[in-house]
């Protein structure tokens, strides 16, 4: 497969506008996050986990029509400036539980 | 810079995200991973069907169809049929056939190569999407 060094996608940080929501509320919680285009979903997912305490498997990225992999860059995505949003889904620990599950 | 360019694609990426997202909810809500929900919306080749409501909506047009045009490929059809009859795993493994044998049909326009590379995953996810019913 083809990758991409990170020094050609633009290193100048951005702020990433992120939606929060789980099964259990109401409206999604804005969050700001500064990052570089391109950062990886799994690095993101690091991040999150440091700074909030999510544990990465029970987050899902969706930047607008897609799912993210762990291994795309926020700008395969389309991410290029700040004001671009993304929503981040916080599986429950059982529907996590599942899923690992059914991936075996 | 070009700023109402680029206000419409962020306004756009954040109207698909909230869209997904939205959908992702609801699924966990029905048990259904956020995985199978994007496989499933992959499948119905619009954002405009729900996953969960493309089949209660497809399956009628196989009762005689009148004189409109099928909206389900041959290859689905047939995999509502069988399901409609309660034969779900006979429906699963003629759609990974079906899938095989057709080139370039509206099955596989339909379903993104890359999401189903693996025929177990479309089996489960069949089964999934059958099994909400």
């Amino acid at each position: 497969s083809v990758s991409i060094k990170s020094h050609v996608y633009p290193q100048d940080s951005i702020r990433l506008l992120v939606g929060v929501e789980d099964a259990q509320s109401v409206d999604y919680i804005p969050v700001t996050l500064v990052v570089s285009c391109g950062m990886t979903i799994a690095e993101l997912k690091d991040k999150i986990s440091q700074d909030y305490g999510f544990h990465p498997e029970l987050q899902r990225w969706v930047i607008g029509k897609r799912l993210a992999h762990d291994q795309d860059t926020l700008y395969s995505h389309g991410v290029r400036r700040s004001g671009d949003q993304a929503f981040l889904f916080i599986l429950s620990a059982h529907a996590a539980s599942l899923t690992r599950h059914q991936q075996n | 810079p070009r700023p109402n360019l680029d206000q419409k694609r962020q306004k756009t990426m954040r109207e698909d995200g909230l869209a997904l997202i939205h959908r992702i909810k609801e699924a966990e809500k029905r048990g259904v991973s956020p995985e199978e929900v994007y496989a499933a919306l992959s499948m119905c080749g619009g954002s405009s069907v729900s996953p969960c409501d493309w089949l209660t909506s497809e399956l009628p047009h196989l009762a005689g169809g009148g004189g409109t045009q099928p909206v389900l490929s041959r290859a689905e059809a047939k995999l509502a049929w069988l399901a409609a009859g309660g034969d779900k795993e006979k429906a699963v493994r003629q759609l990974l056939r079906d899938r095989q044998v057709k080139v370039g049909g509206s099955v596989t326009d339909r379903v993104k190569k890359e999401k189903f590379q693996k025929s177990f995953y479309v089996t489960r996810m069949c089964r999934r999407l059958l099994a909400l019913y």
